[in-house]
């Protein structure tokens, strides 16, 4: 306990003697080319045309066609966490992490260029793109900023209210083009005007919300700790909590072709809706492994990112040629 | 003027034999007295190259950094698995027995059912960490459901792979030792703590249901240690070998007697003089005694040989020991001198190990020249001959003369052209089958012992059930003070863990910001967006805090950050990736203040190793074939003899290799001296058939006829002694340490592949030359003559 103390007062000391100066010593160095990047921790993913995307920690960023043989892009320009990615359509496409980095892409993917390091380094945690000009991204403490210009110059925008610093986890877009925003302590946010301005919802609940999609019927998804899922309406004004049937942590949720949910979470938690969203199902992969990211497939086997990289469904026999 | 010189040593000793023998015998008990305190001794370190970059590392943080002074014991379940009332009860006594056990660091024991084993489950209302096993389940208490409650919080706290098999069928116990005991300063025996191991808790807690598997390096110490004992018991068995093959040849217990005491005589003096300069008796080392013993016994098979067949022609004891004396003095010599050298050179190779093996060869072959050359005679003379012997000799040398004579036939031109067109292709085909040998250990497990040793079997479970890597390389990187607070050095060493965690090869990479990275996701309510090193100091203060000093990933300063490889092997081929990639590493980023040094673990220490065994092999050969050559060019005055004495020996050599090879052997510490040593020896066996093939020629004879008089004299002599040293070390291959195993092998193929080669190839090489470049000049005496 000592050590532990004596070690708290030498990181005060360090901070003192040190602070500053550091941040203006950051080097990128260039994401390192992998021969099995796909093994990589991935975070997030996205799709684009015909191709998947995924990003996760030391600048990886992999795409894939059939979701089986991934490809690491090339010129990554840093080896940071990503924590997001979006695209625009089939070519553009941004990507987001820690220390205010914003990746572009007009290949689809498959080549980045580092196009901005916002100001003062936040740690973004979420990218939107409505289209290949305007975007926005958000993060910790907070930060919220928007683009009119593809990513060239950024505002920044005010979402929660004055001085309130919640960590602004994840950004999507309802059916019709609401713009919501999961974030800390059970707070969320809504903008029906391209973000121009946003509205706090209650939730009704206090843990962290930390992803959240659009059904096509219109409805609200968010989820976050403790197994939370709530269901609210298009207004997002009335939020109904679901049972998951589990307490670890969501991460990711998305809407199946069929109309069903799938999310995954830590522990190793994967659940399926039934095609209403009313009831679900859950089971725990015995490598618990902490999963952040999900996609399905055309045949509907989902693809799931962890710390382990790409996890893909077993093999249909026959499936592969 | 050498005539002259001969004849006053031989008037001198030969007048003086009794005051000689009598000073011989006085020094022999003096020595003997030195010898008898010599003591076995296993150095770890001496195997190590002191002054390279890697072990200086090692050497200067061998005591804080992780798994160094480790014991593992699995509670392995035979059948089905360990989540059943009876494994976990042997769990708890196995855990309670080693935490008890003297020399053991108590804070360190941990098992499912130690207080420092804790699941933390991350909620909304913060970090809860809880005990895998908390203090309401008892021994007593186990039921179902309680065993059930500790798998999920085996499984929530992430111990499967670590603690528990990762198919479940087995539990670990780790600790660390205590060495110094902190109570009493004094270091741990680790022989008497492997014994006490086996026979507290393997003996006590194995049975028919559940297996207990130990390892460590204090285990293997231990193994290696009861495998040295046996090393005493070979070189009784390769003595007795020896001496009824001797016997077989002379069929005189006195002839046997004499070659037998005379080499043992110099080996006494050899271990009075290792006491004498300090020196134990490295198990590793034990191959040097008996080389010693083999020269001798070679050298004085040749005396014993020319006495015998003085004898033969009539002569009495004394008038065949004189002129045994006489003819063998020079000859004697110089291989002896040649093997002088070839073992002194080994004195370059900067391994301790190799170092003190080196100057106690050297020491011991210079002893020959006195013990085989002047005591042997000496003591022949005194020995009176029955006509019933020379009988028996007589009809047994009839017999092999018409072996050799066949044997002889190869210096007839065609069948000359046909073996050295053999030998040539044969040297093709060895020099292509060499390439690519193998550098160091190429087997899994603790290279000193077999792979069917009990550790080695034990490893081997070990890491097919746990996610565990046994070859381990460590990359010590040194920082300024509190470095684990700095983003941009933890950044640096994060970019270095990642680089060499894809190395083709490395199983997995770990180090303080792999691990505060995702302690820093944990602090962030187990987000994995956050699993990133915090740019404040205090945050990522916060994220360091949470990583186990256990691991020891930093030291009590931060000035240390280790960067842990596990390996998939200690092939040499995957230790120079790695060292490859560190090396580029540090080049293309360096960092101020910030220091990259490799190497220290098990597997980079080995790195270490291989770097200077395959640095140090080709000057080594080099320097022992120019000593050879030299000396052969002095002798013969002849450039046909360098040749036809060199390129048997490098055919040999090359053959050796290739052999390696098909076996799996290494170059290692160990084997390196054995092939250079083997060109000493096997030099020997050249100079003695070429000697006599000269003085033929010389005489007058044809090539043919100058060759098949010259095996006569010296070819069952040279078959039979390199026959039976291959007997004596064949031996070893029994023993339960890989390395003398792996000595024993090469040393038997070398001493056969050396023989045959200057029987065949020689004499064949001689006549081929002699066709090509037909001698212009008669040709000349050897310098020696017998």
């Amino acid at each position: 306990m000592i050590v532990m103390q004596w070690f708290r007062w030498l990181a005060v000391a360090w901070v003192l003697v040190f602070a500053g100066r550091l941040w203006a010593t950051e080097i990128d160095s260039p994401a390192i080319l992998l021969n099995n990047a796909q093994s990589a921790p991935l975070v997030a993913v996205a799709r684009t045309g015909q191709r998947w995307v995924a990003v996760g920690d030391h600048g990886v960023i992999v795409h894939s066609g059939d979701g089986r043989v991934w490809t690491q892009s090339k010129s990554v320009p840093v080896d940071g966490l990503l924590t997001a990615l979006s695209f625009a359509d089939d070519r553009q496409g941004w990507a987001v992490g820690h220390n205010g980095v914003v990746l572009h892409s007009d290949d689809g993917g498959q080549t980045w260029v580092l196009q901005k390091r916002l100001d003062d380094q936040p740690t973004l945690l979420s990218v939107w793109f409505e289209n290949a000009r305007h975007g926005m991204v958000v993060g910790a403490y907070g930060y919220a900023a928007q683009t009119l210009d593809g990513g060239a110059t950024w505002q920044a925008m005010q979402v929660g209210e004055e001085g309130e610093d919640h960590h602004l986890n994840a950004l999507f877009a309802g059916r019709d083009g609401t713009l919501v925003i999961a974030a800390e302590s059970g707070k969320a946010y809504r903008s029906s005007d391209h973000g121009a301005t946003w509205q706090s919802l209650d939730t009704g609940v206090s843990g962290s919300l930390w992803g959240g999609t659009g059904l096509r019927d219109g409805r609200l998804l968010l989820v976050g700790m403790s197994g939370r899922v709530l269901m609210g309406d298009s207004s997002g004004r009335h939020w109904q909590r679901l049972d998951s049937g589990s307490h670890e942590a969501i991460t990711a949720v998305t809407q199946l072709n069929d109309g069903r949910v799938a999310w995954v979470g830590n522990g190793g938690l994967v659940g399926r809706s039934d095609t209403a969203v009313e009831h679900f199902s859950v089971e725990q992969r015995e490598d618990r492994l902490n999963l952040s990211a999900l996609a399905a497939n055309t045949s509907g086997d989902l693809l799931l990112f962890g710390p382990t990289g790409v996890i893909v469904p077993d093999a249909v026999p026959g499936a592969e040629k | 003027m050498l005539a002259f010189l001969m004849s006053a040593l031989e008037r001198f000793f030969f007048r003086h034999r009794l005051a000689t023998l009598g000073l011989l015998a006085v020094i022999t008990m003096i020595m003997g007295n030195f010898a008898s305190r010599l003591e076995m001794s296993a150095g770890f370190d001496k195997q190590l190259p002191q002054q390279h970059e890697f072990i200086k590392t090692f050497n200067q943080y061998r005591d804080v950094l992780f798994g160094a002074n480790r014991v593992i014991v699995v509670l392995h379940a035979r059948h089905g698995d360990i989540w059943n009332r009876q494994a976990m009860t042997r769990l708890y006594d196995l855990t309670q027995t080693l935490f008890f056990m003297p020399g053991i660091d108590r804070r360190s024991v941990t098992s499912l059912w130690t207080p420092n084993t804790r699941a933390v489950q991350i909620t909304e209302e913060g970090m809860k960490a809880e005990d895998v096993i908390g203090g309401d389940v008892t021994v007593s208490t186990l039921d179902d459901q309680a065993i059930a409650g500790i798998r999920e919080r085996t499984i929530v706290g992430g111990f499967v792979g670590s603690l528990v098999a990762n198919d479940y069928s087995g539990a670990m116990v780790v600790a660390e030792l205590a060495d110094p005991d902190p109570q009493t300063g004094q270091r741990l025996n680790y022989l008497q703590f492997s014994q006490r191991l086996e026979d507290e808790v393997r003996a006590k807690y194995a049975d028919a249901d559940l297996d207990v598997q130990i390892i460590g390096f204090a285990r293997q110490m231990g193994d290696i240690g009861a495998g040295a004992k046996s090393v005493v018991a070979f070189f009784a068995l390769a003595f007795v070998l020896t001496a009824l093959a001797v016997y077989g040849y002379t069929r005189s217990w006195a002839l046997t007697l004499l070659p037998l005491l005379c080499s043992l005589v110099s080996v006494v003096w050899q271990f009075g003089t290792l006491t004498l300069l300090g020196f134990g008796l490295d198990p590793l080392a034990i191959l040097v005694p008996f080389l010693v013993f083999a020269v001798g016994v070679s050298h004085g098979v040749q005396q014993v040989n020319f006495i015998a067949r003085e004898v033969c022609a009539g002569a009495d004891g004394m008038t065949a020991a004189r002129r045994s004396f006489v003819a063998l003095f020079i000859p004697g010599t110089l291989a002896l001198i040649t093997a002088f050298v070839g073992f002194a050179t080994l004195v370059l190779v900067p391994i301790p190990m190799i170092r003190e093996l080196a100057i106690t060869a050297s020491v011991g072959v210079a002893y020959k020249i006195i013990t085989n050359l002047i005591m042997l005679p000496l003591m022949a003379s005194y020995f009176r001959f029955d006509q019933g012997w020379v009988a028996r000799v007589e009809r047994l040398r009839a017999r092999r003369d018409n072996a050799m004579v066949s044997l002889g036939r190869i210096a007839e031109p065609r069948n000359a052209v046909i073996t050295t067109l053999l030998c040539l292709s044969l040297m093709a085909v060895a020099v292509w089958q060499s390439q690519g040998r193998h550098i160091g250990h190429v087997l899994p497990g603790a290279p000193e012992l077999r792979e069917d040793s009990r550790y080695n079997r034990d490893v081997e479970s070990v890491v097919s059930h746990f996610s565990l890597g046994l070859d381990q390389f460590t990359v010590v990187v040194e920082t300024p003070a509190g470095g684990c607070f700095r983003q941009d050095v933890m950044t640096h060493v994060d970019r270095l863990t990642w680089a060499l965690g894809n190395v083709p090869g490395v199983l997995s990479a770990q180090s303080l910001p792999a691990l505060a990275k995702l302690a820093a996701s944990g602090v962030n309510e187990g987000n994995p967006k956050w699993a990133a090193l915090p740019r404040d100091e205090l945050s990522l203060g916060e994220a360091v805090r949470q990583v186990p000093e256990a691991l020891h990933l930093y030291n009590a300063d931060c000035t240390l950050l280790p960067v842990n490889l596990y390996l998939a092997d200690h092939k040499a081929s995957t230790l120079k990736r790695v060292v490859n990639v560190v090396e580029r590493y540090r080049a293309e980023h360096g960092m101020p203040g910030v220091t990259i040094r490799l190497a220290s673990g098990n597997a980079g220490v080995q790195a270490a190793t291989n770097d200077v065994v395959e640095a140090c092999e080709l000057p080594m050969m080099l320097y022992v074939y120019l000593t050879i050559a030299l000396l052969v060019l002095l002798v013969y005055r002849d450039w046909r003899a360098m040749i036809a004495c060199c390129a048997p020996l490098t055919l040999a050599t090359f053959l050796g290799y290739g052999f390696m090879k098909a076996l799996d052997i290494g170059l290692t510490v160990a084997t390196l001296p054995v092939m250079v040593l083997a060109v000493g020896i096997g030099v020997d066996y050249a100079f003695y058939i070429y000697n006599r093939l000269q003085m033929h020629l010389a005489r007058g004879q044809d090539i043919v006829n100058a060759f098949q008089l010259a095996l006569r004299e010296v070819g069952v002599a040279t078959v039979f002694t390199a026959l039976t040293l291959s007997v004596g070390v064949a031996t070893w291959s029994f023993s339960a340490l890989k390395f003398q195993a792996d000595m024993g092998l090469l040393l038997t193929f070398m001493f056969m592949a050396n023989m045959l080669m200057a029987t065949t190839l020689l004499p064949a090489l001689a006549v081929v030359l002699e066709i090509l470049i037909p001698r212009r000049g008669p040709v000349r005496a050897p310098l020696i003559a017998h």
